[in-house]
């Protein structure tokens, strides 16, 4: 059953209706509110999130920063203790109490070529170099920390 | 109704007015108030450059130690405050009074209890957060070695500032940039923790290489002080210097205590700062200069009787003897005084006291001591009386024992005059080492006459005063000289009518390539004993320290063994 066709035209406006406008729903401005909101919680917690994370870090480097300066304090007395160990008025008390004097003279003897030449092969270093190139001496030692922490110091 | 209103708004814009003021132009100094309330500054103090020896062994070196003080405002409880404090740092009964009288009359915020204590004193106390006591870091400067070098290097007062010595001199250099740190307090004046800011890092001081080298300056210092002690003399002082560079290897002075008659190693570095009249010494300069103008040639003879007059005095040599031929090797071989006399009228006052200006003597050396002395020297015109020819031999001319040794070292240096150095080089904050100017020279005299009076001194050695100052394993050159004390009466003699002597010993090896130069002198050996001469009791320091300081050195000694068989 085909419905007849209506003609627009011909409808007319039933007289006395209120005119419509078309205005924004309700619930669309409390979203933006509540998302903007939400932004804003989540904003706040992210920047909350971010400087407890800068005051985690910061908190770590200043543990580092303790750290470097207790190293190097512990440096500074390990070295003095050495020092005194290698101090040559122990040296001489210890080995009086041993009952060795100081030389009168010093001997210096040739050194055999053959030995020597076996020493070289063997080792591959000469007996004048007995000095491993890794063992600094004080000076060096105190350098370098000095060169890589000096700020901390 | 309107008036009460008007009043409320009035008042409310006052407040209004008031708040925006203190959060705008007067809230400043509010703010600071507030932040000194819970916040307390302090400075970290720099750390004090080490002084290391030539071969970078540390001298000096500031170690870590803390300090305790106290506030009494903020002390609860007194007794038991000064309980653990008297526990752990071990208060004596007139500590204790001090601090509980501090402790009871609140008057003071800060108050020290004791300083640069060890450090894990202080961690022990800081651990106890005893309301009102504070634990801070104070490096403390220590010595290593001892008292060895503790001449040279001088000392530091209780705030680490340089007081004698290299310390003293160096002082600027030594001393870094201090910093701040600025930590939060809770009421009872506790730090909170986590609250320590470190507002500026201190920077570091630089460091000292010194020319001196450790264990040479310990074999002095021991040979001076057993000398010493064994011949009963009062004081001593030995230099090693390298002789081409002027570097010191040793500087070391000792002194017999007035109240205990113990030898120690001396505080103040008096072979910089004491002058004394050099004695015979001074002859190597007498002739080196007549052997360069010409004046005199080592064959030149001259008849030198045992004594002579000169003015209103009796000159004498040491012993008596014919009117003799003297050559003038023989002269300074057998240190005649009458001889050098000669020589210098020979060569002319003014132009041998050129020489001695040239030597070094009657100014202040290179080094630049804190306290050093330029010595004695008066202008040729000024001396009166037999000074005008006692300079000659040593008498009426006062040097230190640096000039001394700078000015024989100009004969073991082919005639050049080398400037005594102590520093060698520094090290900055960045850990790098910046290597001080080489020492300044000049030439004094030609190398042929410095090679020939060299001779004259191993002949000193072989067949003069110096024969105690032979080694069995090199060839040495030297000069004694037995200089008499001025008396301070401006006399010789005593108000016992004894002399004193100043004793000394200048020589040098090897003798066919002099690399070091060694002074002994022996202040006040025994009068009227045969220690009294720089023979007898400097020259056998001398002959003990050589093997040492060759064996330090590495110096080989010549493979024919030394003989004496030319003198």
């Amino acid at each position: 059953m085909a419905l007849p066709l209506i003609d627009l035209a011909r409808v007319r406006r039933p007289q006395g209706r209120p005119s419509l406008n078309l205005v924004q729903a309700r619930g669309r401005a409390a979203r933006v509110i509540i998302i903007a909101v939400a932004a804003a919680a989540l904003g706040m917690a992210l920047i909350a999130v971010l400087h407890t994370q800068i005051a985690a870090r910061q908190y770590q480097i200043d543990q580092l920063d303790r750290r470097i300066a207790s190293a190097n304090e512990d440096f500074d007395a390990l070295r003095s203790i050495r020092a005194e160990l290698r101090s040559p008025t122990r040296l001489d008390t210890e080995g009086r109490l041993l009952g060795m004097e100081p030389a009168t003279s010093s001997r210096f003897l040739p050194i055999d070529p053959q030995v020597l030449a076996i020493t070289i092969a063997r080792t591959g270093m000469s007996p004048e170099i007995s000095q491993a190139p890794d063992n600094l001496g004080p000076l060096d030692q105190f350098r370098l920390v000095k060169r890589v922490g000096g700020m901390q110091r | 109704m309107r008036f009460v209103t008007f009043i409320i708004c009035a008042l409310l814009l006052i407040v209004v007015l008031k708040i925006a003021e203190l959060q705008t132009a007067g809230g400043a100094p509010l703010r600071a108030a507030a932040t000194d309330q819970w916040t307390r500054t302090a400075t970290i103090s720099a750390d004090r450059g080490t002084i290391f020896d030539r071969n970078g062994e540390e001298l000096a070196v500031s170690i870590p130690a803390s300090t305790i003080s106290i506030n009494p405002k903020l002390i609860d409880d007194p007794s038991s405050t000064l309980a653990v404090l008297t526990s752990v740092l071990g208060l004596d009964a007139s500590e204790q009074e001090r601090l509980w009288g501090e402790m009871i009359s609140k008057e003071r915020g800060f108050v020290y209890v004791r300083r640069q204590v060890d450090d894990a004193l202080g961690e022990q106390l800081a651990e106890l957060r005893l309301s009102g006591v504070n634990v801070d870091a104070e490096p403390r400067r220590v010595l290593p070695g001892g008292d060895t070098g503790r001449s040279v290097i001088g000392l530091t007062d209780i705030d680490g500032i340089g007081i004698a010595g290299l310390e003293m001199q160096f002082d600027s250099m030594l001393t870094g940039v201090s910093g701040e740190r600025q930590r939060e307090v809770a009421p009872g004046g506790r730090s909170i923790p986590g609250s320590e800011v470190v507002l500026s890092a201190p920077v570091p001081g630089d460091d000292l290489i010194l020319t001196i080298d450790r264990s040479i300056q310990h074999a002095c210092e021991s040979a001076l002080t057993a000398q010493v002690n064994q011949i009963g003399a009062k004081a001593g002082q030995c230099i090693v210097m390298d002789t081409d560079s002027g570097d010191l290897l040793a500087m070391a002075t000792v002194k017999r205590e007035a109240e205990s008659g113990e030898v120690r190693i001396t505080s103040g570095n008096l072979a910089a700062v004491d002058s004394y009249e050099p004695g015979s010494v001074a002859k190597v300069i007498t002739v080196a200069a007549g052997l360069n103008e010409g004046a005199v040639t080592e064959d030149t003879t001259f008849i030198v009787p045992w004594r002579r007059e000169y003015g209103e005095d009796l000159l004498k040599d040491s012993h008596e003897h014919p009117d003799e031929e003297m050559t003038v090797r023989r002269i300074l071989v057998e240190s005649s005084n009458i001889g050098t006399i000669d020589i210098q009228q020979a060569t002319g006052r003014p132009t041998h006291w050129d020489y001695m200006r040239l030597f070094g003597l009657g100014s202040v050396s290179a080094l630049g001591f804190p306290g050093e002395s330029a010595g004695i020297l008066h202008h040729w015109t000024e001396l009166q009386g037999s000074e005008q020819v006692t300079v000659s031999y040593g008498q009426g001319v006062a040097s230190t024992g640096i000039q001394l040794v700078s000015a024989v070292n100009v004969i073991a240096n082919d005639g050049l005059y080398v400037a005594p150095r102590l520093v060698r080089a520094t090290v900055d904050r960045g850990g790098a080492i910046e290597p001080t100017p080489a020492s300044a020279t000049h030439e004094v005299v030609t190398p042929a006459v410095a090679e020939t009076v060299q001779s004259m001194m191993v002949d000193v050695i072989c067949a003069g005063t110096g024969s105690r100052a032979r080694v069995d394993s090199f060839n040495v050159a030297g000069k004694t000289g037995t200089g008499l004390k001025a008396q301070p009466n401006g006399g010789y003699l005593d108000e016992n009518g004894r002399y004193a002597y100043y004793s000394s010993f200048v020589g040098f090896f090897p003798a066919e390539d002099p690399q070091i130069t060694v002074l002994i002198s022996i202040d006040e050996p025994p009068a009227g004993t045969i220690n009294r001469f720089g023979g007898t009791a400097a020259a056998p320091v001398f002959s003990r320290l050589v093997p040492t300081v060759a064996h330090e050195l590495g110096l080989q000694p010549p493979d024919t063994p030394p003989t004496c068989e030319q003198a």
